[in-house]
């Protein structure tokens, strides 16, 4: 069968582009000329501590022996430790992969929320004022410095206003709620516990709008012109001729068939976004892997750096096979080949 | 395509017959001028571009506090407002902010260009090999450009900075790195397409060289595709060392660099609010107008993109 | 063996009293009895004056547990929140001393002494009650409380304490450091259930401020047994959990996130203050001007590590106040004394006359102590009038940029800095200004810790000018046994970030090595004063200022000392109510 073979393609191609990702970041993090080594046993160890510790993390080995232990480890899931904590690297990813993974579909959710609207509206009114408005918001949108708006909005809704909290996921005086899957927002309302839901809802807020800006802008334009595509073809037309309502045709037919496209790029900007909100975790304080690359970047610590690349890697490759797959379930028309 | 009629001898040149070649093509230039001309937004953005060029080139002779980029400090005037003297106010080492994001601009230019002319050139040539020699040699370079999409670039420039060490050189490099496979992925498909067509099949026949075909017929037609591209990315890339200066790995002090600008001046918001409020605009408005620009050079130049922001 | 006398000299004793009835403050009483009796004095005092005399503000630490349990002035306990830079890496007592595991470590564990109230500070009896030194300083004994226990229940011997010691000496880590030069696994061992004794490897007069200054945490052997993996003494288990006997235990553990601390209401020492705390959450707010919104928003109740310019707009709002103290946290500019021009003796004084100290004490307005000499003034011994004093002076730099062979300059010198940290970039812009002026440009380097660290190994790599942060704590001999004892870098592995001055002077050398074993308190002055201002002479790197330990803290929170380090600790704090 043609799809099941497209599948087993792709999941095949998955292989180099691990094995690709690894002697890339394997390649940098050998680079680096300081000692990583001497760092994570602290600044009064012993040189028997320091070699010891090299010993340790494989690093008097040759590099090609290095690396292929790395991969013997990755195969069996232990992606190492870090060299500043000591945990394994997979127990930290459980741990702030649910905050990143929180963070990017809320967003997401809010670009479809707010974009699709938008977008009708401006292919509605295409070439008039609000269609003009939507495109400039959209490229002043893009054009942000994100942590440079992340800051300015924190400053005004946590030291202005008061509205919002400053940074973080919760509130430090009440009890962290206990966890399914590490989604505090979907955590609280899976338990019913309101108050907590809300408190999650306060701290996420501000972040997620920052993070959802860039998808927020592509949906309502991408959206538009797919809808204007639609608009023009002939089952429009003759949907048109027969007296069906512009309303019904918009909505039932013409939005249908335009989001199609938008999924997809939704899909895609999904897998890009779990690996590009550095920015904004670094100015909420909020610990998900962004904020966790970027700390073990600082410390120079790699199996941390080299776990998270792999491991976004990989999602990333798999969110857009799924997204392929989607595409396929909704425009019947696409073959894979 | 239209049928056209060629002279595949190169002896016989000069301009009216290049533009009887490309008659087409010339004649598509002009209306996306013409179309060009009436979107105000473009035009917005062509002006702020320009100007901010403008300023770029000229910044140095007019600011009226050249030194406080290489490093002159005014201690006692630490942290004052706004005023006809300091028309951003001044820093926490009495610097005028003004002069600093004036001057920054240079700085972001350059590097933003810098970036692409080395993403585009290896984008370029890998893309352009792959397209056209196809087989194993597409195959190969393609899969490393997958690879290399698949990387969350930020992290790997991240990596890259902290591991080289922070400043403004290994974090053009880091990008640059980051940033070729998009363009290797567009000449690509371009060339791929390309070379099927009847102009370059007839190329080929008289015994044209590999290099002459993909130089003379096959490049002239990506430029437009890659200037589209390029005018989008320059901003991104301008927001991309930003933001690696906003962490701590980009450009080092005393330059001027709008990101780490943002990141110092975060810590005395908002009570000396200028300090970071005027390099992020700066930011913003740069990015605005190429993106601004961008978006109207590609209804120009790209008519059959539908996806326009 | 001589026990240690526990009568103090006349003098000694009339201040205890003043100090006692709260004339005096800590610190002025300390300075005062070090200026007098030296180091023998104030130890004759610890021993003398168990239990703790009152910390300022708070009533007597009570002998009972449940000192404060429904005392009326005391208000309900509280939860507070403390706003932390730093997160915690590790709670493993046998590892790594950064600030925020040191803090939390001291709420978890019990150790032998305590420290109250910023350097000098006496040492205080926690898990120690009172010990006893041989005369040639070699054999120590310690005697324990026998009414402290654990979380669990198990009763803190001499066992434990043994173990908790010998772990961390088996281990190797960071935290091993400081005792390792004088103590081996076997020279530690449990004479009874409450008494310990510790052989040196070589004497230390110093040694009881050295272990109190390490605060080795005591752990539970028993617990530790309990969670053993594969003979790792508890090591996986331990990085996460505790096993200890001090007046906190763990609630929440969110690593890179918040860690949620619960108060052991009977706490075998009792509680000091009015009242006490029903816990704490230590929550990371990793940027500085967060965590002033934070505070001033009520997001919390204390905040580490303020901005200088956040100390007025805190003081400033009705309702909290700053706590600024100055502790042993000294800021140098090291110079590579290995490579040209930096090893030229004139070239290293121009840059002592050329720097601006002043200009740095403006742009951290100030807030910034200049150091004098090139020790901390709260290091035991230190010489206020040690000569000669490097002050911004560009007529001597000039004279002594003439004799070296650069005094048209022309040159170029790397400053090396940890990137993203303000106040060590702004001293470089700075020295940048200023040898402009000469002809000699700077080049600002800003480096990832690591490739700080990294740099600093060997004279090679080291870079012309380093900015670099030492707290050796309050013994001399740390001081310069870390920075300008040439066997500290002058060897096969290599320095570590102290050295790169890679200073070499066997003059020097000598002197550390007789300071070490020094016992005589007058011979120990001596030692310090002489290095001192041999250093000074030298100018091996420049001492420039000692950087406060800055907390924002909400008015309700009661009973604050300062514990002579960035943190608080959070035994003595109780919260009134709004």
């Amino acid at each position: 069968m043609h799809l099941r073979y497209y599948i087993l393609r792709r999941l095949l191609l998955i292989v180099p582009v691990l094995v690709g990702l690894s002697l890339v970041t394997f390649t940098v993090a050998r680079l680096v000329p300081g000692d990583p080594v001497k760092l994570a046993a602290g600044p009064r160890a012993s040189p028997e501590e320091i070699q010891r510790l090299r010993e340790a993390f494989g690093l008097d080995q040759p590099l090609p022996v290095q690396y292929l232990q790395y991969m013997r480890g990755v195969l069996q899931g232990d992606l190492g430790r870090s060299m500043m904590n000591g945990r394994p690297v997979t127990t930290d990813l459980r741990r702030y992969f649910p905050a990143t993974l929180e963070l990017v579909l809320v967003s997401m959710v809010l670009a479809v929320v707010l974009g699709i609207p938008g977008a009708v509206v401006a292919a509605v009114y295409r070439d008039r004022w609000p269609d003009q408005l939507s495109r400039v918001l959209a490229l002043g949108s893009i054009s942000m410095p994100v942590f440079w708006l992340a800051i300015m909005l924190q400053l005004l809704f946590a030291q202005y206003l008061r509205v919002l909290p400053v940074s973080g996921r919760f509130d430090a005086r009440v009890p962290y709620p206990e966890t399914i899957t590490g989604m505090l927002i979907l955590d609280t309302l899976l338990r019913g516990d309101w108050t907590s839901f809300r408190i999650a809802l306060r701290h996420l807020l501000l972040p997620a709008v920052c993070q959802s800006l860039l998808a927020l802008a592509l949906t309502t334009r991408f959206l538009r012109s797919d809808i204007l595509d639609v608009l023009q073809r002939d089952f429009v037309r003759m949907a048109r001729a027969n007296g069906i309502p512009e309303r019904i045709i918009l909505f039932k037919y013409v939005l249908k068939n335009a989001l199609i496209a938008t999924v997809s790029m939704l899909g895609f900007l999904f897998g890009y976004s779990l690996g590009g909100s550095v920015l904004i975790e670094t100015v909420f304080d909020w610990p998900g892997i962004g904020l966790y690359a970027m700390n073990s970047a600082l410390t120079l610590d790699f199996q941390p750096i080299m776990g998270i690349t792999l491991f976004v890697g990989l999602l990333f490759t798999l969110v857009n096979l799924a997204t392929d797959l989607l595409y396929g379930l909704l425009d019947p028309r696409i073959r894979y080949g | 395509m239209t049928s056209r009629s060629f002279s595949l001898d190169p002896r016989r040149g000069g301009w009216a017959q290049w533009r009887e070649e490309h008659r087409s093509w010339w004649e598509e230039w002009r209306r996306g001028i013409h179309r060009f001309r009436r979107s105000r937004l473009s035009m917005v953005g062509l002006v702020m571009v320009l100007s901010l060029v403008g300023v770029a080139l000229t910044g140095p002779w007019w600011v009226p506090h050249p030194e406080d980029a290489t490093g002159a400090l005014h201690i006692s005037e630490r942290f004052q407002p706004p005023s006809w003297e300091h028309p951003f106010g001044t820093d926490e080492v009495g610097r005028d902010v003004f002069s600093r994001v004036v001057l920054g601009t240079r700085i972001s230019f350059q590097v933003g260009a810098i970036i692409l002319i080395v993403a585009i050139t290896i984008g370029v040539t890998l893309g352009g090999m792959a397209g056209y020699f196809g087989g194993w040699v597409n195959e190969v370079i393609m899969r490393v450009t997958d690879i290399m999409l698949t990387f969350p670039g930020i992290f790997l420039a991240l990596a890259i900075t902290a591991a080289l060490g922070p400043g403004v050189r290994n974090a053009m490099l880091a990008l640059s790195i980051t940033w070729w496979p998009g363009y290797a992925r567009l000449v690509q498909a371009q060339v791929l397409s390309a070379r099927e067509e009847d102009y370059v099949e007839a190329a080929r026949a008289i015994g044209a060289g590999h290099a002459r075909i993909l130089f003379r017929h096959i490049l002239p037609n990506l430029l437009s595709a890659i200037i589209v591209k390029a005018s989008m990315d320059i901003g991104f890339a301008i927001l991309n060392l930003a933001a690696l200066g906003f962490i701590g790995v980009g450009a080092q002090q005393p330059t001027p660099e709008w990101g780490a600008m943002v990141a110092f001046g975060r810590r005395f918001l908002p009570h000396y609010w200028w300090y970071s409020t005027f390099p992020g605009l700066a930011m913003f408005f740069t990015v605005f107008g190429f993106n601004m620009l961008g978006d109207g050079l590609r209804d120009v130049l790209d008519p059959q993109s539908r996806h326009g922001v | 063996m001589s026990s240690r006398s526990p009568r103090p000299s006349p003098e000694i004793q009339a201040l205890l009293d003043r100090y006692l009835r709260g004339e005096l403050s800590r610190r002025d009483f300390l300075r005062t009895v070090l200026a007098v009796g030296g180091l023998s004095a104030a130890q004759a005092i610890l021993a003398a004056c168990a239990p703790a005399p009152p910390p300022s503000g708070g009533s007597q630490a009570g002998p009972g547990p449940t000192a404060q349990a429904g005392a009326p002035t005391g208000s309900e306990p509280q939860v507070l929140i403390y706003a932390a830079g730093q997160d915690i890496p590790t709670i493993d007592p046998s590892d790594r001393t950064d600030y925020s595991i040191g803090a939390v470590s001291r709420q978890l564990y019990d150790r032998l002494f305590r420290f109250e109230g910023g350097w000098p500070q006496p040492i205080e009896p926690c898990l120690c009650e009172r010990y006893e030194g041989s005369d040639d300083a070699t054999e120590w004994i310690f005697y324990l409380t026998d009414r402290a226990v654990f979380h669990n229940g198990d009763p803190v011997t001499a066992e434990a304490v043994v173990y908790s010691y010998q772990r961390t000496l088996r281990f190797q880590k960071q935290r091993s450091s400081v005792i390792a030069p004088f103590l081996d696994e076997s020279g530690i061992q449990a004479l009874d259930d409450t008494t310990v004794r510790m052989v040196l490897k070589s004497p230390f007069g110093d040694f009881p401020r050295l272990l109190a200054y390490h605060e080795q945490p005591i752990v539970n052997p028993r617990q530790v047994k309990e969670h053993e993996q594969a003979g790792d003494e508890g090591a996986a288990w331990l990085r996460e959990n505790e096993a200890g006997s001090g007046p906190f235990v763990i609630k929440e553990w969110e690593p890179g996130n918040r860690y949620v601390f619960e108060a052991v209401p009977d706490y075998w020492q009792g509680w000091p203050g009015k009242g006490r705390l029903a816990g704490f959450v230590w929550r990371i707010i990793r940027e500085t001007a967060d965590r002033r919104i934070a505070l001033l928003a009520g997001e919390v109740d204390i905040a580490d590590t303020i901005s200088t310019d956040d100390i007025d707009i805190i003081a400033n709002t009705p309702g909290y106040r700053v706590e600024e103290n100055f502790g042993l946290l000294a800021g140098y500019v090291k110079m590579n004394n290995q490579k040209e021009p930096t090893s030229d003796l004139h070239f290293r004084k121009f840059i002592a006359y050329a720097m601006d100290y002043e200009a740095l004490v403006d742009v951290l307005g100030g807030h910034a102590q200049l150091m004098v000499g090139p020790i901390p003034e709260g290091v035991p011994y230190h010489d206020p009038d040690v000569q000669p004093l490097y002050r911004h002076d560009l007529e001597k730099a000039r004279e002594h940029l003439d004799q070296t062979p650069w005094k048209d300059g022309g040159i170029e010198l790397d400053y090396v800095y940890v990137t993203g940290l303000d106040f060590e970039e702004q001293l470089g812009l700075i020295l940048l200004e200023q040898l402009g002026k000469f002809n000699i440009k700077v080049n600002m380097v800003p480096k990832v810790w690591p490739d700080m660290v990294a740099a600093c190994g060997f004279p090679d790599t080291g870079p012309h000018l380093i900015n670099i942060f030492v707290d050796a704590g309050p013994i001399p001999y740390n001081w310069f046994a870390e920075q300008w004892y040439s066997k500290s870098w002058d060897r096969e592995t290599g320095g570590s970030f102290q050295t790169c001055d890679f200073y070499r002077n066997p003059q020097v050398d000598t002197l550390v090595e007789t300071l070490r074993g020094a016992v005589d308190p007058g011979e120990q002055e001596q030692i310090v004063q002489d290095l001192q201002r041999i250093l000074m002479e030298e100018i091996p790197g420049l001492p420039v200022y000692v950087m406060p330990n800055i907390l924002g803290l909400s008015e309700r929170v009661q009973g604050y000392v300062y514990y002579g380090d960035i943190s608080v600790d959070f035994w003595r704090l109780w919260l009134a109510d709004a």
